[in-house]
């Protein structure tokens, strides 16, 4: 037995060492944890975004937008006045079909929608696209900006989700649709 | 000033290779000095110390300080780890039979005229034979000097356990040198 009273100097070297290495693990594992996170995050995002629009396929129109349609303007106020030509667009594709002859009352439906409007602030909306008809919860409207009537919140909003090219929801425009009597055919 | 144990601890837990190194400085002798005592062999201490401030560096940390110093703590895991190394390798010197011996009633005084020489081989030797429970205690409080509490917080027992357990080895261990003709009493 040695009149050793101390560990040897390397010793100490030793463990800095191995703190310095422990140290450095557990940052590349928070790191690993955080990037897991932010995965975690987009997906619960994806998913609640998914459950929010309630997708209901019947409803879903995937004609590309012709390059000339307006489908929004940024700077545009944000109105329930539908653009013209947005509207000229959706009244072709979304023609409310004709109620059979015996059954007809006499009334006809048209959609008006709004313009499409960018769910980023800062963002633009693309020009082509598809576009998706959803459902969405009445509040949605306040979102945007756009008056919200209280006594129908219960009643769900339409509304067309434009898709850009890289898949992501860029813009999304209300519609409502108004009745007007015509004369039946008989 | 220096700085609290605890304050250290935080800091190394937050990556200070500083405050490592200042805590390191700080008991790595004691801890070492126990292990040495209790192994007698300078690898062995040199491993435990080694564990020891690797399970600091691990953390987090489970010491409280409601429940005795840190030091106490860290004397308590040495222990754990020198108890594993004696497990693995048994030494035929360590534990010899003690129940023949002719115990004297030794007083302090006597034990501290002995341990004053605990550099002679004799006097480590028959510390080194004693059995492991006695030998921990004599240790920790009459060659490290720690106080009473943090003895009983790092070995896992009661006050009363090692009061006990520190006279018993006092005995023996003067029972031994007396045996071996190295009279302490003659200082």
């Amino acid at each position: 037995m040695t009149d050793k009273q101390e560990a040897p100097a390397s010793l100490e070297q030793k463990l800095v060492g191995a703190l310095r290495d422990h140290h450095a693990l557990r940052r590349a594992c928070r790191r690993r944890r955080q990037q897991g996170v932010i995965a975690a995050l987009a997906m619960a995002a994806l998913f609640a975004a998914a459950s929010f629009v309630r997708l209901r396929p019947k409803d879903l129109v995937r004609p590309a937008i012709p390059a000339t349609a307006v489908v929004a303007q940024v700077d545009a106020p944000r109105t329930v006045v539908a653009s013209p030509s947005v509207a000229a667009i959706h009244k072709r594709r979304h023609h409310t079909a004709p109620v059979p002859a015996r059954l007809t009352t006499g009334a006809r439906q048209e959609e008006v929608t709004t313009d499409f409007l960018p769910l980023d602030p800062a963002g633009s909306v693309p020009t082509s696209g598809e576009v998706v008809r959803v459902q969405m919860p009445r509040a949605a409207l306040t979102l945007f900006g756009l008056p919200f009537n209280e006594r129908r919140a219960s009643v769900p909003v339409q509304a067309d989700v434009l898709l850009g090219e890289d898949g992501m929801a860029h813009a999304v425009r209300f519609v409502t649709t108004t009745s007007y009597e015509t004369p039946t055919g008989r | 000033m220096e700085e609290s144990d605890s304050v250290l601890l935080r800091q190394v837990a937050s990556g200070s290779e500083e405050a490592f190194v200042t805590l390191y400085r700080r008991h790595q002798g004691r801890v070492f000095r126990f292990a040495l005592r209790m192994s007698g062999d300078e690898a062995a201490a040199e491993e435990v110390v080694q564990e020891v401030f690797l399970t600091v560096i691990r953390g987090p940390v489970r010491y409280d300080t409601a429940r005795g110093s840190f030091a106490a703590w860290l004397l308590g895991v040495a222990r754990n780890h020198v108890l594993k190394i004696l497990e693995r390798e048994p030494r035929s010197t360590r534990d010899v039979e003690t129940a023949g011996l002719d115990v004297p009633d030794a007083s302090a005084d006597v034990l501290a005229s002995l341990l004053a020489r605990e550099g002679s081989e004799a006097v480590k030797r028959a510390v080194l034979s004693l059995p492991c429970a006695y030998r921990e205690v004599l240790a920790l409080c009459d060659l490290e000097e720690v106080d009473y509490t943090d003895a009983a917080r790092a070995l896992g027992c009661s006050l009363g356990t090692i009061r006990s357990r520190l006279h018993r080895a006092r005995n023996l261990l003067a029972a031994k040198l007396i045996a071996a003709g190295h009279n302490g009493c003659t200082v």
